[in-house]
């Protein structure tokens, strides 16, 4: 088995963050997500000091909007995705007490994006039918960070995950929405932050989830699908949160993440061969750090800095397990 | 960030694609200073000119026709079209002329977004939101506008090639986008129930049309269980490397009502499935422990036949240790593990006749013309009770089946 390339990857990451180019420009419209991505894998490789601090919170409060939702970019409009980047992104700076009173009025935002059935719309003038799965675990998620899950109607969250379970136990967009493994994980960490998965049918999804391994190793999002490294977070945390990782092959998984793997620039690809990027970065590395402290994978890593060892990640929330300690 | 292979190009290539990058961004630039970026400029930006009245300006009507080709390159930038949809929104209310022509435009400008990019989130929905306001401006207008719409989205969901698979028949925007749709319409269960049905069995890889079906169809109704067994086992046969089939297949075994039918269709799918591992033990000389389809014929699906009621779930199969389940996946995820054969060797059409005269070799009636008075109207579905003579019986038929016979009339003048 491939050894993970830490100082590459880290080479990869800084440039992604620090290059004002045309990929730069062209990314504007998710950037919050992006710092998210590059900062958690950085933490992960215990290289968080790469990328100047500072710099990044002012970023963050910079696209903080007066009803409290943040935007991926300033000017750009607030969503609940990028409230939750941006307050993942304050939780890894350990910098949300600079939140302040502030943190009132995130709390107004994602509250009001609930629909009366559970749901939730993306930002303030959506549709009320254009709800999806991931934004309920943005909410919660959200909430979660900021300790404050107790200013939402839970029950009615949960209610409306469970009506988006499908015939074979895994969950889509919406009600009646074919099965698709990113809104598994956002529904079943939606479940996991309620502590409410008991509710569900854990064993059929754990076998759709199952399902999701290939003979290559890697998994994909949905049955006939391409393998694709991003699912190896996506579908494995989930199988992590019912408790059911035993039912992949561990060693098969590593080896396709390791291998889409850029030798030459560093950084992770969503299948090998093709063009590495921080999304597929970071959610490889979170994929490894799941597989070696979940299920015992023996990783080697390589680093010119001694004794570099990979960070355990929290399965439900996507950040370095230590952080969720001090919450 | 999905799916781009790392091409190597020579020095020159790369030369040059720097160079149209950065005419790229620098047009890109100058663009987002218009939109929303503000400057020391005395021209307000478009969002600026936005939040500064709640009218309809002339600018406005300039900054759409401006920013429309810019759709192409920011289609996931939901500013992009949160900006269209406000000019557009105020120039309906306040009743501009040509207002309808405008957001038929704008239905063909995400259209054509859509067809480069099927699966872009904020496309689909700035789409149903310029749907709902023309349905606003004209209510008759746009009630004509949804029903072409779902036309569309069949049309988009037809696929044939590995390509059209990828971005049209299991494209969950899409198939999520018709039954949005359909919310503002007069239900039809039926129609969609055939659309599945058509799709499974003209499309490739129909995992969503499963779904789908899974759905609309309720297994405790009468008649229900038998005919999806049918339908998957034909699908099961026709494409074994489709895990979808067998998915649904599962589903069925485990919630279908207890029933002797049930249980014969069982059996006799454990023999054809008997025979396939037969074969599969030849090509691969009895090296049963790489063929994971032998697990499912030796353990589970003998399994479920001798423990009868037929288990409602799985949490018996929980117990199963990791070796076993991997079997499962590798059978249900691999590309039929060489089960390819079987649709050559076993194919076994299915019965037309379950009905008529069951113990002849051969069905055959005759009939003299001139002793036909007037019009005859003979069956050619065999399911009429009154055969060989029609009693509607095709109607039902095609109903359930999506098929479309009809009778042999003949007509004498």
């Amino acid at each position: 088995m491939k050894s993970l390339n830490v100082d590459k990857h880290v080479k990869f990451l800084v440039k992604a963050a620090t290059t004002r180019g045309f990929e730069w420009e062209m990314t504007e419209y998710l950037r919050m997500s992006g710092i998210y991505w590059s900062l958690t894998a950085l933490d992960l490789l215990g290289q968080l000091d790469q990328l100047p601090r500072e710099d990044m919170i002012s970023y963050v409060f910079s696209c903080l909007s007066e009803n409290g939702g943040f935007s991926p970019a300033p000017n750009h409009y607030p969503t609940i995705i990028y409230t939750l980047s941006a307050i993942q992104v304050l939780v890894i700076l350990e910098a949300t007490d600079k939140l302040g009173e502030k943190k009132l009025k995130v709390i107004e935002f994602v509250k009001s994006l609930q629909n009366s059935d559970g749901s939730f719309i993306g930002s303030p003038d959506d549709d009320k039918e254009e709800t999806d799965t991931r934004f309920s675990f943005c909410a919660i998620a959200t909430l979660k960070l900021l300790n404050s899950l107790d200013e939402i109607d839970t029950s009615k969250t949960v209610d409306h995950i469970k009506a988006c379970q499908n015939f074979d136990g895994a969950f889509g967009v919406r009600v009646g929405s074919e099965s698709h493994a990113g809104q598994v994980f956002c529904c079943v960490g939606t479940l996991a932050l309620l502590e409410k998965l008991e509710t569900i049918d854990q064993e059929l999804l754990g076998w759709w989830l199952a399902d999701r391994q290939l003979p290559c190793g890697g998994l994909n999002g949905r049955p006939m699908k391409k393998e694709d490294v991003c699912y190896s977070w996506w579908a494995l945390s989930s199988l992590v949160m019912i408790k059911k990782s035993a039912w992949i092959d561990h060693k098969k998984l590593a080896e396709f993440i390791l291998s889409a793997a850029d030798d030459e620039i560093g950084g992770i690809a969503d299948r090998p061969g093709d063009i590495p990027d921080p999304f597929h970065t970071l959610f490889g590395i979170a994929g490894l750090s799941l597989l070696q402290y979940n299920n015992s994978l023996d990783l080697e890593i390589v680093s010119k800095t001694s004794d570099i060892k990979l960070k355990p990640i929290d399965p439900i929330l996507c950040l370095p397990s230590y952080l969720l300690r001090k919450i | 960030m999905h799916g781009r292979v790392k091409v190597k190009t020579s020095a020159q290539k790369a030369a040059e694609k720097e160079a149209e990058r950065a005419r790229k961004l620098q047009e890109f630039q100058k663009i987002k200073k218009k939109l929303y970026e503000p400057s020391e400029s005395k021209v307000p930006t478009f969002k600026q000119l936005l939040e500064s009245t709640n009218e309809f300006l002339p600018p406005m009507a300039d900054y759409l026709s401006q920013s429309s080709t810019l759709a192409y390159y920011m289609k996931d930038w939901p500013i992009l079209w949160q900006l269209r949809l406000t000019a557009l929104r105020r120039m309906a209310t306040s009743k501009q002329e040509k207002s309808l022509e405008t957001l038929e435009q704008e239905l063909d400008l995400t259209f054509n977004c859509l067809v480069d990019s099927p699966k872009s989130y904020s496309t689909w929905a700035h789409r149903r939101n310029i749907l709902k306001l023309i349905r606003q401006f004209d209510e008759e207008k746009g009630l004509e506008i949804l029903k072409t719409e779902v036309g569309l989205t069949e049309r988009m969901l037809m696929s044939r090639t590995e390509d059209q698979v990828e971005n049209q028949g299991r494209n969950f925007h899409c198939w999520d986008h018709r039954r949005l749709i359909l919310n503002a319409l007069p239900q039809d269960a039926l129609t969609e129930i055939q659309l599945t049905t058509k799709l499974i069995q003209t499309s490739f890889s129909n995992f969503s049309a499963w779904h789908y079906r899974s759905k609309l169809l309720n297994l405790e109704e009468e008649g229900v269980v038998e005919n999806e067994m049918d339908l998957v086992l034909n699908a099961v046969f026709t494409d074994p490397s489709d895990a979808s089939s067998w998915i649904y297949h599962r589903h069925l075994i485990s919630n279908a009502p207890d029933s002797s039918t049930l249980t014969n269709i069982l059996k006799s799918h454990e023999e054809s499935l008997n025979e396939l591992l037969e074969l599969e033990k030849e090509e691969d000389n009895n090296n049963l422990e790489n063929m994971p389809l032998a697990w499912v014929i030796q353990d589970g699906l003998a399994g479920y036949l001798n423990s009868l009621p037929i288990p409602r779930s799985f949490a018996d199969v929980a117990n199963l240790s990791a070796k076993d389940v991997l079997h499962l996946t590798l059978f249900f995820g691999t590309t039929g593990a060489g089960a390819w054969y079987l649709a050559e060797k076993l194919t076994t059409p299915h019965r037309q006749n379950t009905t008529v005269k069951l113990g002849s070799d051969k069905v055959v009636d005759t009939f003299k013309t001139e002793n036909i008075d007037g019009k005859a109207v003979y069956c050619r579905c065999w399911k009429s009770a009154k055969f060989p003579y029609c009693d509607g019986a095709h109607n039902k038929y095609n109903k359930e089946t999506g098929d479309n016979l009809g009778p042999l009339i003949i007509a004498k003048e």
